[in-house]
């Protein structure tokens, strides 16, 4: 197998992606809330390049600044999850055997509970809704596999000298973990790093579609997808192909760059 | 073990949970009454309790095969679930089985093809399927399926009136398995056909096809033996996965099984059926995470007595050979 | 060895596996001939599916929602068409208007659905139940004027009220409840409310929860054995759902939002959908007990009325098929329509807010003494018309600089919220739903709601039963509200009842209560075509 192509469609689109959800508010026509009483659930046209909603308003103005929500959410989330990951990653990579053991052993138990469960509960305990309150959820149902990486590397490498002589200078948890070990294990979580971004989409859309998700008011990809259940039979095709078009179409992207992140392991020729 | 320390975990956070378990009992007519009504309601419930005692209390029932009183349905917890389980469990049960002979058929046929144009295919197919989110796909299925052509019911597991004929609660099942599986396929018949890449890679192919065995028997008889043991850990890992897909999907087409009561149960604060619906899952989760646990060492020991590995540094290695079946290529299913 | 231990296990997994996917294939071949088999079978079997929201208890002196009381039950008096009272367990019925007493002459040889005798203790400890705190019922506000019940003989029963109450006659279509099945027994968690037994025309003959509810007449029914034999409640609570399974053919009638209504209209020629008025309204509930906000500055529900576009919300929403609201008594003879009615008018809620002391801060939204005038409207998850109406009002409103969110939730929640979707209205005396619900400290005044005119003036409303003292009353009642509204009135909506061709015998002018609940009061006349 020859060395993966490097990803241009995949960072053209989603830089496109990202920057027209950033620069929602001098890409749209409309004001993101704007309510077009002569306009209630209209089919694509000049006027709504994308059609409207039931309310009225403009799904091309929607689509982008819900981006923002969602692109947010996601990135804030795998954010948080490579966090959670490497601070607890490198705390049983380097601790005693022992403690090691049990502290994956609480990954283990954490992974096996269904995520769904889990960021009910917690949605629950935070009570309101928010851009943070779902990013942190979302996140810290989704660093244990990512920790497991990191610990097995932090194992690997913690014994090498150039972390024993950080270590002999005094150097702290912190100053270790930030200057030595996060660079060298990096790039073995890079790939699941950008991968958790298009998973914690997908979460927040499945919960917005339960109805845990943003308060109505925030739009985001998973709210207007969820809204797809009503389009869906009164014929207004354009509310369900649209945004969900353009969330899989992130994904997907996301997905090949996340892949192409992973490396090329399997360099060596089949021999069949 | 485990068992016990999910349970304490729940148990604690439900009842930290803000929400009034109350509303489940007494629906809307909780805001007409006054504190003092409240208060003994609470404690005839016994709500009143410090957490710790509860507990104990809970356990204590439990032992005895008690699991309490449903506060939503007002019956106990059992009989409330008693037909959603055999519900979750077939259809579960059957998502898993077509998942796992499709992935292995879809892997197998990849790796065989492996850099091919159909390869290559299948693979993008796979990939943009698995990034279509579970409810998403739900919706467009029943849209098309069963409003469009109207040749499948749009959810539920029964007609009227049918609800001991097996035939009509399969018809019931076409969908959401349809869907189950389209949302997990390609992860794990990914995953399968990594493994046998790999396989391919290894010496002793060489060595059969000097030996001038065909090719398509190296690979359908000798690698894929050789990666049963790694692919029965990937189907026991798989099947938190599956429960938690089922759990959704279960929801979105009004399936009554262990998910929608889930997800009740926890909504509505009602405690004693969450803790239940938590230990079943419970149970099944730690039962097939010791199976991959014990099919893990078991390998360990096989390698190393077919000196396939070389020495291996340090402690903890059968958690390593596990977990690198625990982190497969993409993101996953939801 | 080992190793073929596991290859033979693996092995005959697989072959299992097969197995069990070859059996769900030939069993998907089978099941489209005896599916249809099946349907043919109710056709001809006068059975009714009508796609229902879901129960998990039924007791008509506790919990007051739901169309299954009046199949199942039946009360002393009901409505006809017209909302007026009828005879219906009772025979005749009496009112001592210096004793304030009124006694019920029961009709003679009733009985329940299970063949006991239907006599007046029943009446008395069905009443008794509702007044009885420890049970929490749900319409106790209204039956809270009884003082004392006696039984002259079986068929005979006093109630001495404690002073007059001229809406009382309606609220004795209150289903009876048989004493012999639930005397000193804890009415809230007894199985009863799971196989209720009363003296209505069905009986409820098989409960799969949360799936179905299968009802077959009753042959002793006291108006005559109803013409349908079968009644199925199956549990359909999503509008989108119910569509699609009138579509499928799989329930025969339901009732469907007014989107929903209006796609089944487009697709089934055949198809009927009865457009009925309503006096149910929709109504921005503040909570003035419980939020920070509106406990402060309770003027503001005033002011916020002028920042709602009803028509656009009856429009986008309810596809027209509503009314704009005012009143929560609109379509009630009592009602005064020359009060405030708030019209749309965003220039004065700024002005009113200004002179309020209210101004606009940095980010653009309104501030009082540091206070943003920010809030949340609340709506139930699974209604989605409220949903859509809580989305609106919260556009509307943002539009004009005030912070609004709205939000979906599966469980409201009145201690920790600051206002929400509501919904209210009774299509029967003027008394009923606004004395319960107006009156401070009444039983379901959610809101905290106080105002000792609005109190006065439902008393004396309640008390009188002079015609012309009431509309004064009633007049009183509304303009005194307009001062100091409770909610901001959104719309009344109509209810669409969408059913297939072969049901025959609704009444499409019956003006429906709540959630438009009411249309299966002549169930027992109703017929399916065959």
């Amino acid at each position: 197998m020859e060395k993966k192509k490097k990803p241009y469609l995949s960072i053209v689109i989603l830089a496109i992606i990202l920057l027209s959800s950033m620069f929602a508010g001098l890409l749209t026509p409309y004001a993101p809330g704007e309510m077009d009483d002569a306009a209630f659930a209209l089919a694509p046209c000049k006027a709504h390049i994308f059609g409207t909603d039931t309310m009225g308003r403009d799904l091309y103005t929607l689509v982008l600044y819900g981006g923002r929500a969602s692109l947010i959410i996601g990135m804030l989330s795998a954010l948080i999850a490579t966090f959670i990951a490497s601070v607890y990653g490198t705390l049983s990579g380097i601790a005693p055997k022992k403690i090691d053991h049990l502290l994956m052993r609480i990954t283990d138990v954490l992974i096996s509970v269904p995520g769904i469960i889990m960021v009910i509960f917690l949605q629950a305990i935070c009570g309101k809704a928010t851009y943070l309150s779902l990013s942190l959820i979302i996140g810290a149902t989704g660093w244990m596999s990512m920790s497991k990486v990191v610990r097995s590397e932090v194992r690997r490498i913690r014994n090498s000298d150039f972390i024993l002589s950080a270590k002999l200078m005094g150097g702290g948890f912190w100053y270790i973990l930030l200057r030595h070990l996060f660079p060298t294990f990096f790039p073995s979580i890079m790939f699941m790093a950008v991968s958790s971004i298009g998973s914690a989409m997908i979460t927040e859309s499945t919960l917005s579609f339960m109805g845990l998700g943003l308060p109505l008011t925030e739009v985001s990809w998973g709210s207007l997808l969820s809204m797809s259940q009503n389009a869906l039979l009164s014929n207004q095709w354009w509310l369900i192909v649209i945004p969900g078009l353009v969330l899989v179409v992130t994904l997907v992207f996301l997905t090949e760059l996340g892949e192409y992140l992973r490396g090329n392991n399997t360099r060596l020729h089949s021999n069949i | 073990m485990l068992l016990f320390f999910l349970s304490l975990i729940v148990f604690v956070m439900a009842r930290l949970c803000p929400g009034d378990p109350l509303r489940a009992w007494y629906g809307a007519s909780v805001d007409r009454m006054n504190e003092a009504g409240k208060e003994a309601a609470r404690t005839s419930l016994g709500l009143n309790e410090p957490i710790w005692i509860q507990y104990m209390e809970w356990i204590k029932n439990l032992l005895h095969g008690d699991l309490g009183i449903s506060f939503k349905y007002k019956r106990p917890v059992l009989e409330v679930i008693e037909s959603a389980w055999l519900n979750t469990l077939t259809f579960g049960l059957l998502s898993y089985v077509v998942t796992f002979v499709l992935s292995f058929a879809l892997g197998k046929f990849c790796a065989s093809r492996e850099g091919s144009r159909v390869d290559r295919m299948i693979c993008r197919a796979g990939v943009i399927s698995g990034n279509v989110p579970t409810f998403f796909l739900s919706l467009l299925f029943i849209l098309f399926f069963a409003v469009k052509l109207k040749i499948l019911p749009t959810g539920g597991a029964y007609s009227y009136g049918m609800k001991y004929n097996v035939v009509n609660r399969l018809w019931h099942m076409v969908l959401p398995v349809s869907v189950m599986v389209i949302g997990h396929l390609w992860y794990y018949a990914y995953m399968i056909r990594n493994l046998l890449v790999e396989e391919t890679r290894k010496d002793y192919v060489l060595l059969l096809k000097a030996q001038g065995i065909p090719r398509k028997l190296i690979l359908g008889k000798y690698c894929v033996k050789n990666i049963l043991p790694p692919m029965l850990i990937i189907m026991a890992l798989a099947v938190p996965h599956l429960v938690g897909g089922t759990y959704v999907v279960e929801m979105v087409f009004g399936y009554p099984g262990l998910g929608s009561l889930s997800f009740e149960s926890a909504l509505y604060k009602d405690y004693n059926m969450l803790m239940a619906l938590t230990m079943i899952t419970g149970v099944v989760i730690i039962t097939a995470n010791y199976f991959a646990q014990v099919m893990g060492e078991k390998m360990d020991h096989r390698m190393k007595e077919d000196e396939f590995v070389e020495e291996e540094e340090e402690d903890g290695e059968k958690e390593k050979t596990i977990s690198v079946y625990r982190n497969p290529g993409y993101h996953t299913p939801k | 060895m080992r190793k073929q231990n596991l290859l033979r296990v693996v092995a005959l997994a697989t072959a299992m596996t097969m197995g069990l996917a070859c059996l769900s294939g030939c069993g998907k071949s089978a099941t489209k001939e005896e599916k249809k088999e099946e349907s043919k079978k109710t056709e001809t079997e006068n059975t009714l599916v009508y796609g229902s929201g879901d129960y998990t208890a039924i007791n008509p002196a506790l919990y007051e929602h739901g169309e299954i009381n009046s199949l199942i039950f039946a009360g002393l008096v009901a409505h006809d068409e017209n909302n007026e009272i009828v005879p219906a367990l009772a025979d005749s019925w009496d009112y001592d208007e210096d004793d304030c007493e009124w006694t019920f002459k029961l009709k003679e040889g009733l009985t329940f659905q299970d063949g006991e005798p239907v006599t007046s203790k029943d009446v008395k400890f069905t009443l008794e139940s509702i007044i009885d705190p420890k049970n929490n019922s749900e319409i106790v506000s209204n039956y809270q004027d009884i003082e004392e019940i006696e039984c002259e003989d079986d068929t005979t029963v006093d109630i001495k009220l404690k002073k007059e109450n001229v809406a009382f006659l309606d609220y004795m279509t209150i289903g009876i409840l048989p004493e012999h099945l639930l005397a000193e027994k804890d009415l809230a968690t007894d199985e009863f409310n799971q196989k209720p037994i009363g003296a209505g025309p069905y009986k409820l003959t098989d409960w799969d929860e949360g799936q179905s509810i299968t009802l077959e007449r009753f042959d002793d029914y006291y108006a005559g054995t109803p013409k349908i034999e079968k009644v199925i409640f199956k549990i359909v609570e999503d509008s989108d759902a119910r569509l699609l399974q009138l579509q499928s053919g799989d329930i025969d009638m339901a009732q469907l939002t007014p989107k929903d209504a209006k796609a089944y209209k487009e697709n089934n020629k055949d198809g009927k959908v009865y457009n009925m008025k309503t006096a149910d309204y929709r109504a921005i509930a503040y909570n003035f007990s419980g939020s920070e906000l509106f406990k402060k500055y309770p003027e503001l529900s005033n002011i916020l009325s002028y920042g709602i576009n009803r028509e656009a919300i009856v429009k986008g929403t309810l596809l027209g098929e509503g009314q704009v609201a005012y009143s929560p008594i609109q379509k009630n003879k009592f009602n005064d329509d020359s009060i405030e009615k708030f019209d749309y008018n965003p220039d004065k809620m700024k002005e009113l807010l200004e002179k309020d002391g209210w101004k606009t801060n940095a980010l653009g939204w309104y501030e009082k003494d540091g206070t943003e005038l920010s809030f949340t409207i609340n709506a139930m998850a699974d209604d989605q018309l409220r949903v859509d109406m809580a989305n609106m009002c919260a556009e509307m409103l943002k539009a004009q600089g005030v912070r609004v969110q709205a939000e979906a939730k599966k469980e409201l929640d009145w201690a920790g919220q600051d206002a929400c979707i509501i919904g209210w209205g009774s299509p029967f005396d003027a008394d009923d739903h606004t004395y319960k619900i107006f009156s401070s400290d009444a039983g379901d005044n959610y809101t905290g709601y106080a105002n000792k005119k609005v109190d006065a003036a439902l008393e004396k409303a309640r008390t009188t039963s002079d015609e012309k003292e009431r509309k004064d009353a009633y007049s009183e009642f509304l303009n005194v509200m307009t001062d100091n509204m409770p909610y901001t009135f959104i719309a009344y909506i109509d209810a669409d009842y969408a059913m297939n061709g072969k049901v025959k015998g609704i009444t499409e002018n019956t003006l429906l209560g709540h959630h438009g609940v009411g249309i299966f009061y002549n169930i027992a006349d109703w017929e399916i075509e065959q």
